[in-house]
């Protein structure tokens, strides 16, 4: 049970001296992971792998400054959420949603998503519109706070969160709808 | 917490349900593997030169070695070689001058290490012998061969010669005596034997060569003026 991480750590100091077999394996460790992030905050297949390459070069080219080679994962996971809120900064225009917010205010509902295919919320999250699918994902399964998100994309506080609720209102429509005409 | 973040959260895995294109990595290895510099003609030249001075290194050390063990032996064959030289291009009646044969002197103040091998001594003695036989044949062809012209004091600078040698040849069985026997000093009564040898030799042929004049222009020999060496 303790092996895996001195195995980790053997191979990422393996790695951190150029071995292509041991960039090789943390490649086969992560990157289904790593590329489901970037499909979920891209919303496409193209600009995923392309963020997901240019993270894995990132780590690779800097593997000498991580510190604990057990934290790889963790390490490059944030290498790949910035790369995400970069290309979302770069792709995204943010100015028009502060005016919509407070739109959508949070309230009480039944817990609906229970019953749900994880590989329709999977797909309705990939299908959430720019803007809200990145807050979407960095508030619920990053973990970032609202303020984190603001800083992170340059926008209100609360446009994250009115961006969330737009999000989660919106996930709610059309995963009922697409049970409603798949069963 | 928000039940639908937790939720999700909860099962976050079940949510990576996608793959990345295979050529991927392809990509992603080829812009981090560490850049391989080509073997450049540069490198190739630099390299045959570099062996090319090892292989001469080498030589030369070789050499030098080979030099240095094998430096009186040269010395007394090289010496032999003048006296030769002198013998066979020289008009022995008029040489003035006795022809030099030196062996080294014992090398007693040598800083060599001496090195003495086993079965060299028991090699000395056959050695000896069978030098000293084949000496006494051509001595002994020598003191037998009859003179018809010139004069005992004509071949004088071979009996200088051969009697220097006896000399060293003393001194060096007294050092091997001294000293127990060494390589150098072995090599020095071998090539000593040489000398004298092809010294006796060239004492024949010149006696040879004046009986031949002698015969091709002054005819019949006379009996009375016939002479035998002693040497």
């Amino acid at each position: 049970m303790d092996q895996a991480p001195n195995i980790q750590t053997a191979i990422v100091r393996k790695a951190c001296k150029g071995d292509a077999e041991a960039k090789a394996w943390l490649y086969r460790q992560y990157n289904k992971a790593m590329f489901n992030i970037c499909l979920r905050m891209t919303g496409n297949r193209n600009d995923a792998e392309d963020i997901l390459q240019d993270a894995f070069i990132t780590a690779f080219h800097n593997l000498k400054q991580l510190k604990e080679a057990v934290q790889f994962g963790g390490w490059l996971k944030r290498i790949v959420v910035n790369e995400c809120i970069r290309f979302s900064k770069k792709t995204v225009y943010w100015a028009e949603w502060e005016e919509e917010k407070n739109l959508y205010l949070p309230v009480e509902e039944p817990e609906w998503w229970k019953t749900v295919d994880f590989n329709i919320i999977h797909q309705e999250i990939k299908g959430l519109p720019d803007g809200c699918r990145q807050i979407f994902n960095l508030y619920v399964l990053e973990d970032y706070s609202h303020k984190a998100i603001a800083e992170s994309l340059g926008i209100t506080e609360s446009t994250s969160k009115s961006q969330y609720h737009r999000a989660r209102q919106l996930l709610k429509e059309r995963i009922v709808k697409q049970l409603q005409i798949h069963g | 917490m928000d039940e639908l973040k937790k939720y999700l959260q909860n099962h976050k895995d079940e949510l990576d349900l996608d793959d990345p294109g295979q050529v991927l990595w392809d990509n992603i290895l080829q812009k981090t593997e560490p850049v391989k510099k080509g073997i450049s003609l540069l490198m190739i030249i630099k390299w045959a030169a570099a062996a090319c001075i090892l292989v001469l290194a080498g030589m030369g050390i070789q050499q030098f070695t080979a030099n240095k063990a094998d430096s009186k032996s040269i010395q007394v064959r090289s010496e032999k070689r003048i006296s030769t030289h002198v013998q066979e291009n020289k008009p022995i009646a008029n040489s003035q001058q006795p022809i030099a044969i030196s062996v080294p002197k014992p090398t007693t103040n040598s800083q060599q290490p001496i090195t003495v091998r086993p079965e060299t001594r028991i090699f000395l003695h056959d050695i000896e012998s069978s030098f000293t036989q084949v000496i006494n044949l051509q001595r002994s062809r020598i003191s037998n061969t009859p003179m018809y012209t010139e004069t005992p004091d004509y071949f004088k600078d071979f009996t200088i010669e051969i009697r220097q040698m006896e000399k060293d040849e003393k001194l060096i069985k007294s050092d091997i005596a001294k000293r127990g026997m060494t390589d150098e000093l072995l090599d020095h009564l071998i090539n000593l034997y040489q000398q004298k040898l092809n010294t006796l030799k060239q004492l024949q042929i010149e006696m040879n060569k004046t009986n031949n004049r002698y015969k091709q222009s002054r005819g019949p020999v006379d009996s009375v003026k016939t002479y035998f060496l002693n040497i």
